[in-house]
């Protein structure tokens, strides 16, 4: 993982990672696309979507509590791209289609995905962690749960 | 906790977070966006445990972010050499 970010993150027993996920990404996810890997994709992408909507209540509450009027065109746009923003657990075929993408290991190995920050959510053999960020951008991100 | 940066990225000795002004560590911090001068943004851990925070602090930086651009878009206009700025300051 020559010329990556790596961060990792822990989870203590009140944090589920649905919610950090969705949080992180919510900080992270406008530079781009981003692939998650987990060992169950269909359940992942449910709970994140939900506290990605939870999130963005959050954001729409901030916007309409101020007076800024900067600020309010800022969360205007970031309103609409959490909106906008589109997950898929389909198994990525050939270029990444939706902007969250949820997958498993054996998955992205079919096609190594060209995204900017990735999410590894279980464990599974080094090897394989290279391979599947070989074709991201240098400079970006790989974020590990231990 | 931040684990590696990459060896030819140059990075200041000390990381100051972007959202709040204030010393960071590589423990304490998490990587966000890439900011104007195509650095990557690292603000503290801390910020994403308190969501209306997190929203006031990132919606302000990434503003200052779009105008900084805005402004440098505007002076690299019929400037051939122009750097290209990141796309998602764009939209």
């Amino acid at each position: 993982m020559h010329g990556l970010y790596i961060e990792k993150r822990t989870l203590n027993g009140k944090t589920l990672l649905s919610w950090d996920l969705a949080h992180h990404i919510y900080a992270r996810g406008i530079q781009g696309k981003i692939a998650t890997v987990t060992d169950k994709p269909t359940e992942t992408l449910a709970s994140t979507r939900k506290q990605w909507l939870k999130l963005l209540r959050q954001v729409q509450r901030e916007r309409s509590s101020t007076l800024n009027a900067v600020r309010i065109a800022e969360l205007t746009r970031q309103i609409a791209w959490m909106q906008g923003l589109r997950f898929s657990a389909k198994p990525p075929e050939d270029l990444l289609e939706a902007d969250v993408t949820f997958a498993t290991v054996d998955d992205f190995l079919v096609f190594a995905p060209d995204c900017y920050t990735m999410y590894v959510t279980y464990d599974f053999p080094k090897e394989k962690l290279y391979l599947i960020t070989a074709w991201m951008p240098k400079g970006e991100l790989v974020v590990i749960y231990d | 906790m931040i684990v590696q940066i990459p060896k030819d990225i140059e990075q200041k000795d000390t990381l100051i977070c972007v959202l709040c002004g204030k010393p960071v560590s590589l423990e304490n911090g998490t990587i966000g966006p890439t900011s104007v001068e195509g650095r990557v943004a690292i603000f503290c851990n801390g910020h994403l445990w308190d969501g209306p925070k997190l929203i006031v602090m990132l919606a302000d930086y990434l503003a200052e972010q779009r105008r900084k651009f805005l402004r440098g878009h505007v002076s690299n206009i019929g400037n051939q050499g122009g750097e290209a700025r990141d796309a998602w300051l764009i939209y």
